[in-house]
């Protein structure tokens, strides 16, 4: 992939904050607090690349998928895509637009009508958008099943998602993305509640059509060693806000931000004798209601100063990664 | 010195056309004051296994075959009560989410504080007080500030919820602990965290740990000792470090090999082919022949017996243990 590739998306100070309001007298008194679920972060996703979004549960990973594919409305911010700015354009233009862009979930359990045939659940993209004509579906239905090796195609299209194990109805997922010819496919853990066999099977599928049709991915995922093993670039997520991105090889090696590092150094590894240098941080990850002023990792970060709790470190570029933190 | 004895175990499932051979002919041990990590992918019978030890099987299921001693003595032989009397006082059990598991309604404390009256037999005043006392040491035991012990669990972090679920499973000094994929749904630094203090308390008690999880990396991270699992069958028993880098069976090398890793070169992962049989109606000979690479004419016939390999600890269960599988 070279660095002249076309860009698909670019995300300018994204953000979404969430309100908590309780009641009348709350916001009479001004009392309005915000959940600060994607805060400022700013990004590219360019064409044929896969881009892992990777943070602990509530670091915002999923709401900027969501913001980005406008399932969600930003509070502010822009969302380029292909050069114009899609962050408030109209429904019945993203409806339009939302024909090249695909969302895949983690649980395939639950995101399957179990009245529907697997023909029926990929057909159902094809005659809501209209896309291409009606003589065509079954041809592309068939396409996308293949693509996804669910052969042959005429046993598995009249199954009904019950009748398939785990991977398989992924595989169906997978497929329902597909069949519109998407540009850009938003993954949110596709994997994760997968063996690790099936877990293989389905993220090499993806490294597959990735490569023959040539789509953006977005990855969002809390496990790095799938991260690695997909994505090309990572952005590490913490409350909201991006604390490091860069090249996946390079982050993972030798992340700078202490949270990447924490996070990297407390990763499991299938070895027991790999000798590795631990990072210990303390708590958990709290709300993102309260932030605290300067770094929001200050609090549980072991290398804090008071440069970090007064002002809040913005990304720099150093040695070819951003990343937002004082000591680097 | 062995604490767990599992020998021959058959736990199998009647259903009404078929009988599901969940578990078959395992055997295994957990020494004291180690960590076995059971691994194997879902459906294979590693929780099948902790429930025929708990005697806690669904109604289908049946033990059909074995004998599980705990401390010399036989579980399988003891009555109802009997049973009652050891769950939770020899043996704990943490369930498949079972931080997810509290009830709304009650303080984390009077949850675990019910435990350990229901095992005093005592119902009187100082037994409550007494058991409050146990609540608030088995808080501290876990890192938890005993004064949460009156939060609800909805005021608990996912973290703080399986610690106190640890705590509940301490709450009787336990001998011998089941943890039944305790840090799946946790957070990475969290569930370091949790590694870190099973391994505590495992140090402080001396405490045997039968850890469970399909998450191979996690063992690497945990346990002493690994039992790898297929099928129903145990394919190989060895110490961690035997287990990663000399696995003789090919399903153990293939299962490790499919975990992508933060380290080492980033490689394409060829999968293994196929699926795991039904077990209703299992293949003969090696379970796991339809899907090896190295099957001759041998594992399609015949049951390969669970051997001792290299050391004295190291078994596994293959005709071609320790050939090279390209």
């Amino acid at each position: 992939m070279s660095s002249e590739e076309e860009s698909l998306f670019s995300i300018v100070a994204l953000k979404k904050w969430f309100s908590t309001r309780t009641g009348l007298l709350d916001s009479i008194l001004g009392k309005q607090e915000y959940v600060r679920a994607v805060d400022e972060i700013s990004f590219e996703i360019k064409k044929g690349e896969v881009v892992c979004l990777v943070g602990e549960s509530g670091s915002g990973k999923t709401t900027a998928a969501r913001l980005i594919l406008r399932l969600e409305d930003p509070t502010s911010g822009e969302i380029i895509y292909k050069g114009e700015d899609i962050a408030k354009a109209k429904e019945r233009k993203i409806r339009r637009l939302r024909r090249h862009m695909q969302m895949i979930f983690q649980n395939p359990y639950e995101s399957l009508d179990p009245r529907m045939t697997v023909y029926d659940v990929i057909a159902e993209p094809l005659q809501v958008t209209k896309l291409f004509p009606k003589s065509e579906t079954s041809q592309r239905v068939g396409k996308a099943l293949e693509d996804v090796g669910l052969i042959p195609v005429s046993e598995f299209s009249i199954r009904f998602p019950h009748e398939l194990s785990g991977g398989q109805r992924q595989r169906v997922s997978i497929a329902r993305a597909l069949v519109l010819d998407p540009e850009f496919i938003v993954a949110d853990e596709p994997a994760s509640m997968l063996d690790a066999n099936t877990r293989i099977e389905i993220l090499n599928l993806l490294q597959d059509l990735q490569a023959e049709y040539h789509m953006g991915i977005l990855f969002i995922t809390h496990d790095l060693a799938q991260a690695r093993y997909l994505g090309h670039r990572i952005i590490i997520l913490y409350l909201g806000k991006i604390v490091e991105k860069g090249n996946i090889d390079q982050v993972i090696q030798n992340p700078h931000h202490p949270y990447s590092k924490a996070l990297i150094s407390n990763i499991p590894v299938p070895d027991p004798d790999a000798k590795r240098e631990r990072i210990d941080i303390e708590g958990e990850i709290p709300t993102a209601i309260n932030l605290p002023l300067g770094c929001r990792f200050a609090p549980r970060c072991p290398f804090k100063f008071k440069r970090c709790t007064e002002e809040e470190p913005e990304l720099m570029l150093k040695e070819g990664r951003y990343s937002a933190c004082w000591l680097d | 010195m062995v604490l767990l004895e599992v020998k021959n175990l058959s736990t199998h499932f009647f259903l009404k056309e078929s009988r599901v051979r969940a578990v078959d002919d395992v055997c295994f041990t957990v020494e004291k004051g180690k960590i076995l990590g059971v691994a194997g992918e879902s459906g294979c019978g590693k929780t099948t296994t902790a429930l025929s030890i708990m005697r806690m099987l669904p109604p289908a299921g049946k033990i059909v075959k074995g004998e599980i001693y705990l401390e010399g003595i036989d579980l399988l032989k003891k009555n109802k009560e009997e049973m009652r009397q050891t769950k939770w006082k020899e043996l704990s059990y943490i369930f498949q989410y079972a931080m997810n598991a509290f009830n709304p309604v009650m303080t984390v404390g009077e949850q675990i504080a019910e435990v350990i009256i229901e095992k005093q037999d005592t119902n009187s005043k100082s037994g409550k007080k007494e058991a409050w006392k146990k609540v608030k040491e088995s808080f501290e035991i876990v890192g938890l500030d005993p004064d949460r012990s009156k939060n609800y669990p909805h005021e608990f972090s996912g973290g703080m919820r399986q610690r106190a679920i640890i705590a509940m499973a301490m709450a009787c000094d336990p001998k011998l602990l089941i943890a039944d994929e305790p840090v799946t749904a946790l957070d990475v630094i969290v569930e370091k965290k949790i590694l870190k203090l099973l391994r505590e308390i495992q140090t402080k008690y001396d405490l045997g740990i039968m850890f469970i999880t399909h998450d191979l990396s996690v063992i690497a991270e945990s346990c002493d000792e690994v039992a790898i699992m297929y099928a129903g069958k145990l394919v190989e028993v060895g110490d961690a470090s035997t287990i990663f880098h000399k696995g003789a069976h090919p399903y153990t090398r293939m299962l490790i090999r499919s975990f992508p890793s933060i380290l080492g070169e980033c490689k394409r992962i060829e999968p293994i082919s196929g699926i795991p049989p039904d077990l209703a109606n299992p293949p003969l000979g090696c379970r796991f022949h339809p899907r090896c690479p190295i099957a001759t004419k041998e594992c399609k016939e015949e049951i390969p017996p669970f051997e001792q390999f290299s050391t004295s600890r190291h078994q596994v269960a293959c005709f071609h243990a320790g050939e090279s599988i390209a």
